[in-house]
């Protein structure tokens, strides 16, 4: 992964991502859309999973591939992905982060 | 001449963490830096929370519940939460909660995520000695401040809301809620929350930031933990 990291994780950061918003479109729709399945006590608990999830997965992905990319990665291609890819997908996983620690009361 | 060699390594290294801290930056930035939490556990024993969200898209209603909820739900003994997906479709089980809130609990607050509403005019049918419980009352709804002497004439302390029609009191609710559940006294919160969404919405439009502008009535000294 080392050697390839470059290659390998930049696919890995936009799964994450698009996988991410494809689960939070089905657990706000699963709650609160025309066919309501997921139970009132578990809008929470899940709303707070999927936060620290998408959170936590994004944010470890998107470094991983940063560094892959500034390390290994030749100028014109660590650029274009770090600054469309890499960095949106770190804002995005750390502003649920963030999200997540202001709905547990820590900040 | 020898070329002046570069460590990839540690380059990497240094613009993984730079990159980080940029965005921890701009993050804290845009959004609202944290906050730490005063006495607003002080008497929780004796206070609970009703709040209200009106129909809305699917996203704003489980975001709506999620802020809303875990906010409220360590400062308040008991938090009542009502997601309308028709307006008004919950009017008997509010009524039957406000009551059964208000019977039990020396405090009650009240949060409408609404759009301008009618809610003041379920309250009007308690008997006055329960709604005299009322503490605070803060509604999102464009235009709901027209309601303030309504809600403190049935007894409620204090009344948060926008005498704007075109309020994006969405945004003055992430910034207000989190200080308020935090102890910080009603004023200040309301203050400090109308800056801060003042100064994110003019970056938008001058005119929604003037009119999301919310105004407190009552009792600008309420605060969360202090009895009345």
């Amino acid at each position: 992964m080392t050697r390839h990291g470059h290659v390998l994780l930049p696919p890995v950061v936009l799964t994450v991502q698009v996988l991410g918003y494809a689960t939070l479109r089905h657990l706000y729709l699963a709650g609160f859309g025309p066919d309501r399945s997921l139970p009132d006590d578990a809008h929470l608990p899940t709303a707070l999973l999927w936060l620290a999830a998408f959170g936590l997965i994004g944010t470890l992905t998107a470094l991983a591939a940063t560094y892959a990319l500034l390390r290994r990665a030749r100028w014109w291609l660590a650029a274009p992905l770090v600054a469309l890819l890499c960095v949106p997908a770190l804002l995005t996983s750390l502003a649920s982060l963030y999200v997540f620690a202001g709905c547990r009361g820590w900040i | 001449m020898p070329r002046a060699t570069i460590d990839r390594p540690r380059t990497a290294l240094l613009g993984t963490l730079a990159i980080l801290l940029a965005a921890l930056a701009g993050l804290a930035a845009l959004s609202d830096p944290p906050l730490l939490a005063a006495d607003a556990v002080a008497g929780r024993e004796r206070r609970a929370a009703l709040a209200l969200r009106d129909p809305e898209i699917p996203f704003f209603t489980w975001g709506t519940k999620l802020y809303t909820v875990s906010n409220l739900a360590p400062s308040y003994a008991e938090v009542r939460y009502f997601t309308e997906f028709e307006r008004g479709e919950h009017r008997e089980a509010v009524l039957a909660a406000a009551v059964d809130l208000l019977t039990r609990y020396d405090e009650v607050d009240v949060f409408l995520a609404v759009h301008g509403s009618w809610y003041v005019a379920w309250f009007a049918s308690l008997p006055r000695d329960l709604t005299r419980r009322l503490r605070l009352v803060y509604s999102t709804g464009c235009g709901d401040f027209g309601q303030a002497d309504q809600w403190l004439s049935l007894g409620a302390d204090a009344f948060v809301g926008h005498p704007g029609e075109l309020s994006a009191s969405p945004v003055f609710y992430v910034y207000f809620l989190r200080r308020w559940v935090r102890g910080r006294p009603l004023a200040e919160a309301v203050r400090a929350a109308n800056e801060k969404a003042g100064n994110r919405l003019r970056l938008v439009d001058e005119e929604i930031a003037r009119q999301t502008t919310a105004k407190l009535a009552g009792a600008t000294g309420l605060t969360l933990g202090a009895p009345r």
